[in-house]
């Protein structure tokens, strides 16, 4: 399957394809330069091209698709920043987390919280539809930028 | 402003081999994705249908771009992009497809998710 985003002028294929490119980098635990793997990053893709290029995909205009975005990103913060964890549709599930120093006893863990309190955070979960587009995508493998393995799904 | 509560309990930590006191945040409810569509249409008085449409088209670019490499910014939501897990090895013979053990898709949130963030009143419990 192909598919033509013509507002960005190129073809992407619809199975997706990772590259991984390993470079030598030294590794703190084992005190060697190793060869480590990081995804191949190609570009940002703007948020006025996915908007253009949802609109085109959903035949709606793109004011359309930008009020829908902007709804949907206030109702996901209102539940989100009270306590409420929220799946968007077809997208994923996301959820807040706290990182807290644990301790021994109950009436420590709150009267030093605000001194161990690390970090608030924003989790994400992907849906299990997108997760199936995930295991279904190859992968490529390259070393210092030259071709090596393909697998096809990442399992 | 958000109001959450973190709630401490106890449960064996095995760096310290012992029970101690961990803070997670409390869940209220899980919004579904049909409650949180009804609701962003009521508020901001757009069909239901336009919102559906909206949410599918997203997931498709997300597949498009983020499964072929490409980061995607979804405004005030924040960044998407793919993250993979790998083994490292000490030679380029050893490279190979099966080093990967995990793909997904992660999220960087943006600077309003995260200024909102840290505007969160925290309630503590135990």
């Amino acid at each position: 399957m192909e598919f033509t985003v013509y507002s960005l002028g190129f073809t992407i294929m619809g199975k997706g394809k990772i590259n991984i490119n390993f470079k030598k980098c030294r590794v703190a635990y084992s005190d060697t330069e190793m060869l480590v793997g990081r995804a191949v990053r190609y570009s940002t893709i703007p948020y006025s091209s996915i908007i253009s290029y949802a609109a085109q995909a959903a035949s709606v205009p793109e004011s359309n698709i930008e009020i829908s975005m902007e709804a949907l990103f206030d109702a996901l913060n209102y539940f989100v920043m009270n306590g409420h964890s929220v799946q968007i549709p077809h997208l994923g599930t996301f959820y807040l987390k706290v990182r807290v120093k644990s301790t021994t006893t109950k009436e420590e863990f709150v009267a030093n919280f605000s001194k161990n309190l690390r970090q608030v955070s924003i989790g994400f979960l992907p849906d299990p539809e997108l997760k199936a587009m995930i295991a279904s995508t190859a992968i490529n493998t390259l070393t210092d930028g030259q071709e090596g393995d393909v697998i096809s799904g990442a399992g | 402003m958000g109001q959450i509560k973190v709630k401490g309990t106890k449960q064996y930590v095995a760096m310290f081999d012992e029970d101690r006191v961990i803070g997670h945040v409390e869940h209220y409810s899980a919004v579904k994705g049909d409650e949180l569509v009804s609701y962003a249409a009521r508020s901001a008085h757009i069909p239901e249908s336009s919102l559906r449409a909206c949410t599918i088209a997203i997931r498709e670019a997300i597949s498009f771009f983020v499964l072929n490499g490409h980061h995607v910014d979804l405004g005030r939501f924040g960044i998407f992009g793919i993250r993979s897990k790998q083994k490292a090895v000490t030679n380029a013979e050893q490279v190979n497809a099966d080093l990967v053990k995990h793909l997904t898709v992660g999220f960087k949130p943006s600077a309003e998710i995260k200024k909102a963030i840290a505007a969160i009143h925290i309630e503590v419990e135990v």
